[in-house]
């Protein structure tokens, strides 16, 4: 190694050291200290003189090492290793005492000061002996480059890059690009509109061939080093396909969901699908979704009931049906007998009532039009159908409808099992039923009635020979027996039978006094049925009490109505006839004990309780169970239930599937034809030989998120946000028949709502899901570019540098209450106010205040700008926003301008920052124009009325400082100043980027003066308000001076990789490995031939974790060595400084 | 029954294992502990010989060598060839050490080991040997059933041992509580299968050895603690400690006999502690004084650093110094202390406290009051 | 007599603290002049011999800081800094080198107020605790490089 050499130059920095610091004194004590051939003091040592001494005393005293005690290395390392390598020596020959930022600029005691200097220039002396001559790598440059953010900053970026030939991807994570300036009306001082300049700029971007726009899109994770980056993009869907949207806007005319425009900032609605604003690039509309709403999770059969409550609330009751019917072929029935799980989760109920979810169903059924039948592509493929109940017309419906020959067997003459035996007619009227069954069948499906599966035929002669497949839907027919003593007795009939015969018009022989047992909805069905037969007066006896019945609570109020006794708490104990029939139920009383497996109380008996009811004719109606004759060798459990996959429906039997009540047992209609769907698609699926692997209650209906009860992080569901001014309105009722005249007669009780009850009542539906996919806009995109399938996407792109241009939000004056924000109406933000003036804007660019009713409707007379709200203030943002005095000029004029001149204008401002070109100027000119000037913060918007002209008005409240009183300024609008703030998300893009934040939250420059754009990672620029408050000037000067960094980077085509990385010495590695599980960069791999861990230096950044750990020191981080760490420890440490003159 | 008896019948059945694992082929060669030419020293040796099995010394009280490094030189590369290794079980420990360490290899090594032995400090071992060679039985004797009885001078490292009970071994023989030849216990399914081919049935633990165990913790830690006083008595401040290491002559002995000090070039050997005859003088100058060796406090501490957290506790450094510096003392002092801090048990197969890290512990760690 | 004047080794990440001594220094906000800032790369960087090495040279008290959890420059340094001073804190004490001597702190590059505070601080408990082995010289128990 050569001798060692230093020179050692003290640097005055003008006073900055030199007054605190004895230069020459430190320049003396270097001088004494080993090796250091010369050692000299200078007012700048970086300035040119100060740089060319160093230069001439290297090539006069043959210096091979420097040392230069001044500023921080952080600022002007750079400059004095260049002035090493000018000279011929190796750059990292240099060594850098800190003794502005570390002594003068912190140290009260000059000498104490001047000694800190000379230790820590000893140290840096006694280190510069050890470094070692570095050389940096060489690495490509790619040339790509990326731009986050397509504001006016991220535009002006991109533009000069791509016309600069260069590839650009600009990632916008909104729909549009714009950002903040296109919300803006004019901009000051020169009162251009924003639009005017702004969208020749958007319009720029879309049209350079060089820029790749990637909208809806957010960087997720960064990797690699200056030239060379790796970025991931995550890209959410818009739903439309950007290269057929033609952005006409039919879609949005026939989208039935309307939403605040958050472009608008809410002042105005737009539709679910839909654009921020007409000039938006891409022009390409998107939807807004958000979780599926909790109607449409509830529903059994996966009805998107959001989408057919908002095609009725449109009046299009033909295409609910459509809807309703991809899901249950029997919506009239639904309409009326479903239990409506969708009402018990609406979350309407939050501020009124659910909505009437079932009675609109019955409302589309009832209204739709002759439905029309599809045409049927047929397959070759047959199968049979067994049971024409609800299960089984599913089944056969959507078997049907992918073209399978379909044939319907039943027991019964009629089809409709339970659905026209179980339930009476004044529930469900028999033409409904037989309308919407002469539906099913006429789609071609051949219907066998009086077909008993087991006499007539079996499965082992159906499948496989006759058909390729069977479904066997025969429901839970067979009754529950009491086995009390007398049940043989004449008189006592189960209830299932009673209702068949009834509904068949058959003769009962049910007289009398009827009892009824049971709690459920057949028990009072019977119960209801008896007592419309003359003469009948009924009793149900029930063991629970009310509260525990299983019927529907308005079956049971309706029966209530209709004069039917209830017994509840009471049991059955044995029949007493007279002369073979039924003439007393002898009973007891219950009580109830601790809750059961259901979790209802179990019912205890109360010791002799025993009393006695006449009795005629006696109903048990205690549930049923499937009837499982006929069904060969088919697994069922102990309820008599078939054995099927959860998920196939498929039995044991190859090609026999089954559902409904004979798998579920007892259930709902809707169950049952739900089952029926899941059972068409499988056995479809099983026929065409495709997974049947998927759930299909909660299957992804088209474009539906994942249902979010089931998602895998089970998070909770994001759903539209329930508006806090929600008005109260009532749930309409149905008209009911009176209940005497119901009890003699079996017409409809529920008649069915009015046309304006029902689209007001799906006017009242909240849109949780936004998106209702109700498909419309499919239907009306003529180049088909809707998709609602679409998912977000990912995809990583490289780039050799990185433009933040991510820009800044508007501080929330809601917390600050007494400005009165978001509670007088007519106190606005700055930014909504853009937006009134802004000719695309709510108001269609007048200025106009909210009236009583909240429309904008009418111009203010009198309007107050309140400036610094948030900024220069302690208690929010320290610093000024720098563009709040100008725009708040520049609405002084618009008002005047736009409202007319008479309007009063106050301006209360804490001083007035007009310093840009032609500002101080435009500040005059309005002067002139008339708008009163007040300096002095206002302290509170009040509404309280002092005096008749204060009535009605709001009141701002401030000190006028200049006239040193107290102002009491009535007017009717008032416009708040908001602060500039960094993004929200600023620290996780921060994290992803390894670009500090500053203390007041926007991205840190490598330097407040020199390194403006620079972050302290190498290759990733700063552009725009991301870094702090400026106005559109400031921001386009700034994003082309990131963009020429980038340029400078791209078009030397490859940068120098700091040679500062890690090395490991294979003579000494044990390979113990350690340093490898601790790479943070598995920057180092293990020579299994010579044992021993090997870095690789185009992945290792030199973070030096495996120098830290390495116990032989056999991992050294270049330029970080022990022995250089040690002598500067030993330098900090040593303490003979001499006295200090 | 007499000391001879037992001793012979315990060494004769080792020798049978060994000869059994040859003659089966289920390993390749032995790595045992053979008598040296001053027929009293005992060091490993690789046997692959089934006849030398004979002269092999498996219970004595030669403790010269951690058998560990000698493990690891055999196996930290693949050789196709299996070899079964007897080792104390300190050593056990050293070793499975230097596997998580990537320096040694347990997929070709089957593994046994004994309840110990114990070692005596060097005199003792020397007088030892005066009087019965490599003979172990007047040893073994002494020490089995129960080392607590014994008169012998056993070392103060083993007497302050926690854990001298065969233990994280293929195959254990048990010897604590038992008159008689030792019980032979499988300790993992690959020493349950050499167990089988070799038709040996693994036997457990009788009570009697699970209370000799009990009573060994319980005086190892005694014995531990007041060790551990001692130490702190002499080693409390820098001072102190620089009086402790006063007769160290930097001669690295305890480094190179230290089982689990895995560097193949200690830090202390390499150029940063390599400097220009100049640079002495000018320290001289500049200090006044300047004391050479140098750097001793240093290295000490900088080992204590490095290894303490996987200390064994086998007290070779003390018998490897030849200043008769009490190094093992002060180490399985601090090792004991820090293995306590990250809860770290050597020998156990939990990765080592620096080769891993957690996002949310030690706060205590962090922040000035 | 004269207050005792410690002297105190800080071993600072260039990327958070090492920023965030540049900012106190030209927010000319004044601390001990005890403070000896030493500038590593990162945190994890720091082989515990060189606060071993720091003490053995007469250093009073030693100070590693970094950048908070989450922001290490290098991803996760700071965490293993935080291991490799654990470990130290519970050795060197057993050597009389009390734990209130031998800390970790993480100052983010924009926290130049908190720096200076906490050097103030961190210097007034040192001073007040005196300084660390007052007897022991330390050019006799190691080499010096300087």
């Amino acid at each position: 190694m050569t001798e060692v050499r230093i020179g050692v130059y003290i640097c005055h920095c003008g006073v900055n050291i030199a007054g605190k610091v004895d230069v020459a004194a430190v320049r003396d004590h270097a001088a004494t200290l080993d090796q250091v051939v010369q050692a000299r003091d200078y007012k700048f040592m970086c300035s040119e003189p100060g740089q060319s001494m160093i230069e001439k005393d290297i090539g006069e005293y043959g210096l091979t090492r420097v040392v230069v005690a001044s500023c921080s290395p952080r600022l002007h390392g750079n400059t004095f290793m260049d002035v090493c390598r000018r000279s011929g020596i190796n750059p990292y020959f240099f060594n850098m005492a800190s003794i502005r930022e570390q002594v003068s600029w912190v140290t009260e005691d000059p000498a104490r000061a001047t000694d800190k200097a000379k230790t820590l220039v000893s140290a840096a002396v006694t280190r510069v002996k050890f470094h070692k001559p570095l050389s940096a790598g060489i690495s490509p440059v790619h040339k790509e480059m990326a731009v986050i953010g397509g504001g006016i900053a991220g535009m002006q970026a991109a533009i000069d890059l791509g016309s600069a030939g260069y590839h650009v991807y600009l990632i916008e994570k909104d729909t549009t690009i714009g950002g903040h300036m296109l919300q803006f009306d004019k901009t000051f001082p020169t009162l251009d509109c924003a639009a005017c300049i702004g969208t020749p700029k958007m319009v720029a971007v879309g049209q350079n061939p060089n820029i790749e726009l990637l909208s809806c899109s957010q960087v997720t994770e960064v990797s690699g080093f200056v030239g060379n980056f790796t970025l991931e993009v995550e890209r959410q869907p818009r739903y439309i396909d950007e290269s057929k949207c033609t952005g006409c806007g039919e879609c949005a005319k026939v989208c039935p969901v309307s939403i605040p425009n958050t472009w608008d900032l809410g002042l105005a609605d737009r539709k679910a699908i839909g654009r921020s604003f007409p000039q938006a690039i891409p022009i390409t509309f998107n939807i807004e979704k958000a979780d599926r709403a909790p109607c449409t999770i509830a529903c059994p059969a996966g009805i998107n009931v959001q989408g057919y409550v908002q095609l009725i609330g449109q009046g299009k009751m033909d295409a609910a049906l459509d809807l309703i019917m991809e899901k249950v072929p029997l919506p009239g029935v639904l309409g009326r007998v479903c239990p409506h799980p969708c009402e018990g989760v609406c979350r309407r109920k939050k501020t009124d009532s659910p909505v009437a979810i079932r009675q609109l169903k019955r409302f589309a059924a009832d209204m739709a039009q002759d439905r029309p039948v599809p045409d049927i592509q047929d397959r070759p493929e047959k199968i049979a159908v067994i049971g024409a109940g609800p299960a089984g017309l599913s089944a056969a419906y959507y078997l049907r409808l992918n073209g399978y020959g379909v044939t319907l067997f039943d027991g019964a003459s009629k089809a409709g099992g339970m659905l026209r035996t179980g339930i009476p007619d004044y529930r469900l009227p028999p033409k409904i039923l037989n309308q919407e069954i002469d539906h099913i069948l006429a789609h071609g499906i051949e219907f066998q009635p009086d077909t008993l599966l087991g006499k007539d035929l079996t499965l082992s002669a159906l499948v496989p020979d006759r058909f390729d497949a069977v479904f066997l839907g025969l429901g839970a027919q067979a009754p529950l027996r009491l086995n009390l003593e007398g049940e043989d007795l004449e008189g006592s009939m189960d209830a299932l039978a009673f209702l068949a015969a009834v509904n068949r018009g058959e003769s009962t022989g049910c007289q009398g006094k009827v009892v009824v047992v049971g709690g459920g909805n057949v028990a009072l069905d019977a119960a209801r049925c008896a007592r419309r037969i003359p003469g009948c007066q009924v009793t149900v006896i029930y063991r629970r009490s009310e509260n525990e019945m299983p019927a529907y609570a308005d079956e049971i109020q309706q029966a209530q109505e209709e004069g039917i006794a209830l017994e509840c708490l009471t049991n059955p104990v044995r029949l007493e006839g007279e002369n073979g029939r039924v003439a007393r139920l002898v009973c007891s009383r219950n009580m109830l004990g601790q809750p059961d497996a259901s979790g209802r109380r179990r019912p205890r008996v109360v010791e002799n309780s025993e009393f006695v009811l006449a009795c005629d004719t006696f109903i048990p109606a205690i549930g049923q169970y499937p009837d499982v004759t006929g069904l060969d060798s088919l697994e069922c459990d102990t309820g008599n239930r078939v054995q099927v996959d959860a998920v196939s429906l498929a039995t044991h039997m190859a090609g026999v599937f089954s559902g409904g009540d004979m798998v579920l047992g007892p259930a709902t209609v809707v169950e049952a034809i739900a089952q029926g769907r899941q059972a068409a698609e499988q056995i479809h699926g099983w026929l065409e030989e495709q997974a049947r692997a998927q759930d299909d209650t909660c299957e992804t209906m088209a474009g539906l998120r994942p249902d979010p009860a089931t998602d895998s992080q089970g998070q909770a569901p994001e759903y539209a946000p329930i508006p806090e001014d929600l008005p109260m309105l009532e749930r309409p009722l149905p008209a009911m028949a009176l209940p005497d005249l119901r009890t003699d007669s079996f017409m409809e009780v529920e008649s069915a709502l009015t046309r304006e009850q029902a689209v007001a009542e799906a006017g009242r539906c909240l849109n949780c899901g936004i998106c209702c996919e109700c498909m419309e806009c499919v239907k009306a995109c003529e180049v088909g570019a809707v998709n609602h399938d679409m998912t977000p996407t990912r995809r990583s792109i490289k780039a050799g540098s990185i433009i933040i241009a991510t820009g800044y939000d508007t501080l929330d004056p809601s917390v600050m209450p007494q400005y009165g924000y978001g509670k007088y109406p007519n106190v606005f933000t700055a930014l909504e106010f853009e937006r009134l003036s802004n000719a695309t804007g709510p108001t269609g660019g007048q200025i106009l205040m909210r009236d009583a009713a909240g429309q904008f409707t009418k111009a203010p007379k009198a309007v107050a700008l309140v400036h610094c709200v948030g900024s220069r203030d302690v208690n929010f943002h320290e610093y000024c926003s720098r563009v709040c005095c100008m725009y708040a000029l520049k609405y002084t004029h618009l008002i005047k301008e736009k409202v007319g001149h008479d309007t009063q204008v106050f301006d209360f401002y804490i001083d007035m920052r007009c310093f840009g070109e032609g500002y101080e100027e435009f500040f005059r000119r309005c002067q002139e124009e008339g708008t009163t000037f007040i300096r002095g913060k206002v302290a509170k918007i009040s509404d309280e009325a002092r005096s008749p002209e204060e009535e009605g008005k709001l009141m701002a409240i401030a000190e006028d400082t200049l006239l040193s009183k107290m102002v009491r300024v009535p007017v009717d609008m008032v416009v708040l100043c908001t602060a500039i703030q960094a993004r929200e998300d600023a620290a996780d893009l921060g994290r992803i980027l390894g670009v500090n934040q500053g203390a007041d939250g926007f991205f840190l420059e490598e330097h407040p003066k020199l390194g403006p754009v620079n972050t302290a990672s190498d290759g990733i620029f700063l552009s725009g308000c991301c870094q702090k408050p400026m106005d559109i000037p400031d921001t386009v000067s700034q994003a082309s001076g990131a963009a020429a960094k980038a340029l400078a980077l791209a078009a030397k085509g490859e940068v120098e990789i700091s040679p500062t990385t890690s090395w490991i010495d294979p003579d000494i590695c044990a390979g113990c490995k350690t340093c490898i599980t601790l790479c943070p960069y598995s920057a180092i791999d293990f020579d299994e031939r010579l044992e021993v861990a090997v870095v690789n230096t185009t992945l290792c950044k030199g973070c030096g974790s495996c120098s830290g750990v390495c116990p032989s020191g056999a991992a050294t981080s270049r330029h970080f060595m022990k022995k250089q760490v040690f002598a500067e420890i030993s330098g900090v440490l040593s303490r003979d400084m001499g006295q200090t003159a | 029954m007499t000391a001879s008896k037992t001793g012979g019948n315990q060494e004769a059945k080792l020798k049978k294992i060994m000869v059994d694992l040859l003659s089966r082929k289920i390993v390749d060669d032995v790595l045992v502990p053979m008598p040296q030419a001053d027929k009293k020293s005992v060091m490993p040796a690789l046997v692959a010989a089934m006849d030398d099995i004979d002269r092999a010394v498996f219970l004595g009280p030669s403790f010269l060598i951690n058998t560990a490094r000698m493990a690891a030189r055999i196996s930290h590369k693949p050789s196709g060839r299996k070899t079964a290794v007897w080792m104390r079980p300190c050593e056990v420990r050293a070793f499975k050490e230097l596997v998580k360490l990537n320096q040694a290899s347990d997929t070709e090594v089957l593994i046994l080991s004994m309840d110990c032995a114990m070692a005596p400090d060097r005199e003792a071992f020397d007088a030892y040997g005066q009087a019965h060679e490599t003979d172990t039985r007047a040893w073994t004797a002494a020490v089995f059933p129960d080392p607590l009885a014994s008169a012998l001078e056993i070392c103060g490292t083993c007497r302050a041992c926690q854990s001298p009970q065969a233990a994280d071994a293929d195959i254990q023989v048990l010897l604590y509580g038992i008159d008689g030849g030792p019980v032979i216990r499988a300790g993992s399914p690959k020493g349950q299968a050499a167990m089988d081919l070799m038709t040996m049935v693994s036997e457990e633990s009788p009570a009697a050895r699970d209370t000799v165990v009990t009573a060994l913790g319980r005086a190892g830690q005694e014995a531990f603690e007041v060790m551990a006083l001692d130490t702190a008595q002499v080693t409390d401040s820098l001072e102190k400690l620089d009086t402790f290491f006063s007769r160290c002559i930097n001669c690295y002995n305890c480094r190179t006999v230290c089982p689990v000090c895995y560097c193949r070039e200690c830090v202390f050997n390499t150029d940063v502690f390599e400097h220009d005859p100049a640079q002495y003088h000018l320290w001289a100058a500049k200090q006044g004084t300047f004391r050479l060796p140098s750097d001793t406090l240093f290295f000490h501490l900088t080992r204590l650093a490095h290894m303490s957290h996987a200390c064994v506790g086998c007290g070779q450094c003390s018998r490897a110094c030849p200043s008769g510096i009490p190094v093992a003392d002060l180490f399985s002092t601090v090792g004991r202390h820090i293995q306590k801090a990250f809860d770290y048990v050597p020998g156990k197969d939990t990765p080592p406290p620096f080769t891993a890290f957690n996002t949310d512990e030690y706060q205590d760690a962090v922040g000035i009051e | 007599m004269e207050k005792f004047e410690p002297v105190i080794v800080a071993f600072v990440c260039n990327w958070c603290t090492y920023t965030a001594a540049d900012l106190a220094g030209t927010s000319r906000l004044s601390y001990p002049e005890n403070i000896r800032l030493v500038r590593i790369m990162c945190t994890g960087m720091v082989d515990s011999q060189y606060v071993i090495k720091a003490f053995l040279e007469g250093a009073d008290a030693v100070v590693v800081s970094g950048c908070h959890p989450g922001d290490c420059h290098y991803i996760n340094g700071n965490y293993k800094a935080r291991r490799r001073m654990k470990l130290l804190q519970e050795m060197l004490p057993l050597f009389g080198i009390q734990q209130q001597r031998i800390r970790l702190t993480w100052i983010g590059a924009s926290d130049g107020i908190e720096f200076a505070q906490v050097m103030a601080r961190f210097t007034d408990q040192i001073q007040r605790m005196g300084p660390l082995n007052p007897e022991l010289k330390p050019e006799k128990i190691t080499a010096g490089v300087s």
